[in-house]
């Protein structure tokens, strides 16, 4: 759908609108809003979406509705602002900022549409989102300018189709994207255009000055690996989880490893039976606090695994219905599910934290969830 | 568009699950366990019995998706046969044979189009035999580029299938069969185009026998698909399998709607794009269509999914009869392909109708009866980015 100027104007939502929780918050429950621990976007009991603030028992402390479904976020401490981005085919973002109670819809460029996934600069200034500009179905970084309502200032080519996620290196200078290889347009929905010919690569980029500084891809076999979802471990290794286009039968390596220092990216081998549990698709990929576990779920495969960012191997697998959506939390992870559930992940065990609806009631948590 | 140009990609088999020795790690199991007061899968309804699930996934493959593929192969095959009498002998009653049999090949096709399993991810064959959509006329500059080019080497059957998945299926056998310059197949002698039909038609036959031929395969996907449990490796348990074949008349009719209902259509004649409708240079969009939507009608009768879900929700089922039976009725009612019904205002009435009602049938198929079928809500799994 083709963004209206009406759509363009950036336009402030009226600050704690949202306080009203749509019959999501317990019933009876009128203590003061706990300090909000984790972001996720949500599926909501009146078929609406929204951004769910939540405190470390899983309470939802806040609830912003958004426009269509959302998918990922950028955050900044520091500043205390939060941006939750529309899934693809979307164009709106939210800005929340946690502190003051501020919110602040805006949208990407005509002809751009968001992937849903996002980061600050390291001083809070700049916002670059993951954007497809899909007339020539180009994958693009777009950047926007945080001190002036996130106007967005231009763009940075990402040299692949369909830039899904993004991260930071070490120092906050270079990023690191993911191009998924998969072309889409949005008037086709969601359709994907370009599976017998997608080519997915990882590049580095210098925030910068817009180049790419490195770009490597898996060999031609995995072509039909979508790389999609990213973390940067402590060490400064990304680590990209896939999602296989290819044959059904097939079981080619999910995960992948870029080492900005050779430029190269390689296969990570999954133990066969791990593997085959993922059902091909990884949803997303989040390294601890620490930077010495990365968790990677599988939503297809019900499936969340905790790995050895040294070693590259798998500590431990938790079965959790439709998991999805992953953040840090001291040592390991949150876990969300589609099905209301949230889950704390050790190396050595989980813990169910909250299952917040009965079964078939909402929130489902979608795709993403992030530490604040 | 560097990459469409480049030879179609050889699939490569990277390492077949079902070699695989399927061992569960115990650190998968153990916490397996653990969780499982935490997580019951969201479900609207009781979930449908196992040996009512098993029965879904054997009777859609007994009865719609082996005679259907039997079906298109069989027609592929009578395709390429007219076609080739055609190149021994143009005529205009052997064009008119070859186009026949190109329309019931694509009838056959329409019929199992949506189903997109196994056999039909191995090897590209779904894009093959149908490169859709095709937002930016690929197959058109591809087919014409080849016809200037008159590369002998592309008119055999290795030729083929190494070229542009543009090249290979129905679109490019529909343009060379009906576009600019059709008309001199009739007339001998036969030349490049119908040599190059010739082999596209080769080459579709050979897909359909083979995708066929795998559904039948007694050790392959179809196998996978009737003997879930824990030791196999794609489905786990009964519902895992039989939500591949429950799901398929839902994301059907959205991939319909959003591939080639909605680009052509538009938001009014003024907007319409009849050059983005399917098959408009052979006329036979509406009837591949109609194809398409009996086929997933027929998919969910066979397979008994309708039954079940009379059984379950009888107003829902009743709901999606009368919806099926109105959209036929829109379909017959266009005057003139979809396309250009859609650009003229005195024409456009059905085709509003058209769209609404499979807005309608979406919503039914896909949003509604997976619940009513007490299937697992995955909004993650079955949805995701």
């Amino acid at each position: 759908m083709p963004m209206t100027a009406t759509d363009r104007r950036h336009f402030l939502l009226a600050a704690g609108a949202s306080a009203a929780l749509a019959g999501l918050s317990r019933p009876g429950r009128a203590a003061p809003a706990p300090a909000p621990r984790f972001a996720v976007t949500a599926a909501t009991a009146d078929r609406g979406y929204a951004l769910c603030l939540l405190d470390a028992e899983g309470r939802i402390g806040r609830q912003e509705a958004l426009p269509g479904r959302g998918h990922g976020f950028a955050w900044h401490g520091a500043s205390g602002r939060l941006v939750a981005f529309a899934r693809r085919p979307g164009t709106f973002a939210v800005m929340l900022a946690p502190g003051d109670g501020t919110a602040l819809r805006f949208a990407c460029a005509p002809g751009r549409h968001f992937y849903g996934h996002g980061l600050f600069s390291a001083d809070g200034r700049l916002l670059y989102a993951c954007e497809n500009a899909y007339e020539t179905a180009t994958g693009v970084i777009g950047v926007y300018d945080a001190a002036a309502g996130f106007a967005r200032l231009g763009e940075i080519e990402t040299n692949g189709i369909g830039p899904h996620q993004v991260d930071w290196l070490p120092g906050g200078r270079t990023m690191v994207v993911a191009n998924g290889g998969i072309e889409t347009h949005p008037d086709y929905g969601r359709t994907k255009l370009n599976i017998a010919t997608m080519e997915p690569s990882v590049a580095l980029l210098d925030a910068a000055g817009g180049r790419i500084l490195a770009q490597d891809a898996l060999p031609p076999a995995l072509h039909r690996l979508s790389l999609r979802h990213l973390a940067v471990d402590g060490r400064g290794i990304a680590w990209i989880g896939g999602q296989y286009e290819g044959p059904q039968t097939d079981l080619p390596p999910l995960l992948a490893r870029f080492d900005p220092a050779g430029g190269r990216l390689s296969s990570l081998a999954m133990p066969p039976a791990l593997a085959g549990r993922y059902r091909n698709y990884i949803g997303s990929v989040t390294a601890s606090a620490d930077g010495r576990l990365i968790a990677t779920s599988g939503p297809r495969g019900s499936l969340a695994t905790l790995w050895d960012a040294a070693t590259g191997q798998p500590l431990a697998s938790h079965a959790i219905e439709d998991v999805c959506g992953l953040a840090a939390w001291g040592a390991g992870f949150l876990a969300t599910g589609g099905t209301g559930d949230l889950v704390r992940l050790a190396a050595g065990g989980a813990t169910p934290i909250a299952r917040l609806a009965p079964p078939g009631r909402t929130p489902r948590w979608d795709n993403h969830a992030l530490a604040l | 568009m560097k990459a469409l140009l480049a030879p179609f990609l050889r699939p490569v088999v990277l390492l077949p699950v079902v070699l695989l020795p399927v061992v569960l790690l115990p650190m998968v199991l153990v916490p397996m366990v653990l969780l499982l007061g935490a997580a019951q899968p969201a479900r609207a309804a009781d979930p449908l019995p196992d040996d009512s699930l098993r029965a879904i996934v054997a009777d859609a493959l007994e009865h719609a998706i082996r005679p259907g593929f039997d079906n298109l192969a069989r027609s592929a095959g009578v395709l390429e046969v007219t076609t080739g009498a055609l190149c021994a002998a143009p005529s205009a009653a052997s064009l008119d044979a070859a186009r026949t049999a190109f329309a019931e090949t694509l009838q056959a096709w329409s019929a199992v189009e949506y189903i997109r399993l196994g056999p039909m991810t191995d090897a590209n064959r779904a894009d093959r035999l149908y490169f859709w959509p095709d937002r930016k006329s690929i197959t058109l500059r591809h087919v014409q580029a080849a016809l200037a080019k008159a590369d002998p080497g592309l008119v055999t059957r290795e030729g083929m299938a190494d070229a542009s998945i543009a090249l290979q299926g129905l679109p490019a056998l529909e343009f060379l069969f009906y576009g600019s310059g059709a008309e001199s197949l009739a007339t001998g002698p036969a030349g490049y185009r119908c040599a190059f039909a010739a082999a596209v038609a080769g080459n579709i036959a050979a897909i359909a026998g083979a995708a066929a031929a795998d559904w039948h395969d007694p050790e392959g996907f179809a196998a996978l698909l009737l003997a879930p449990g824990p030791d196999n490796p794609l489905f786990r348990d009964a519902e895992e399998a039989a939500v591949r074949i429950t799901d398929i008349p839902g994301t059907g009719l959205h991939a319909l709607r959003d591939q080639k209902l909605l680009p052509a259509i538009g938001s009014g004649p003024a907007d319409a794009r009849p050059n983005l409708a399917p098959f408009r240079r052979s006329g036979l969009t509406n009837m591949a269509l109609r194809a398409n939507l009996k086929g997933l009608q027929g998919l969910a009768d066979r397979a008994g999914i309708a039954a079940a879900t009379r059984d379950r929700a009888p107003a829902l089922q009743d709901g999606v009869d009368i919806v099926y039976r109105n959209t036929f009725a829109a379909l017959e009612s266009l005057a003139g392909p979809l396309g250009e019904a859609a650009a003229d205002p005195a024409r456009r009435g059905p085709v509003n109708y058209l769209a609404l009602l499979t807005d309608r049938l979406r919503n039914l198929l896909q949003d509604q009866m997976p619940g009513a079928l007490g299937m697992k809500v995955m909004f993650n799994a079955y949805d995701g980015d």
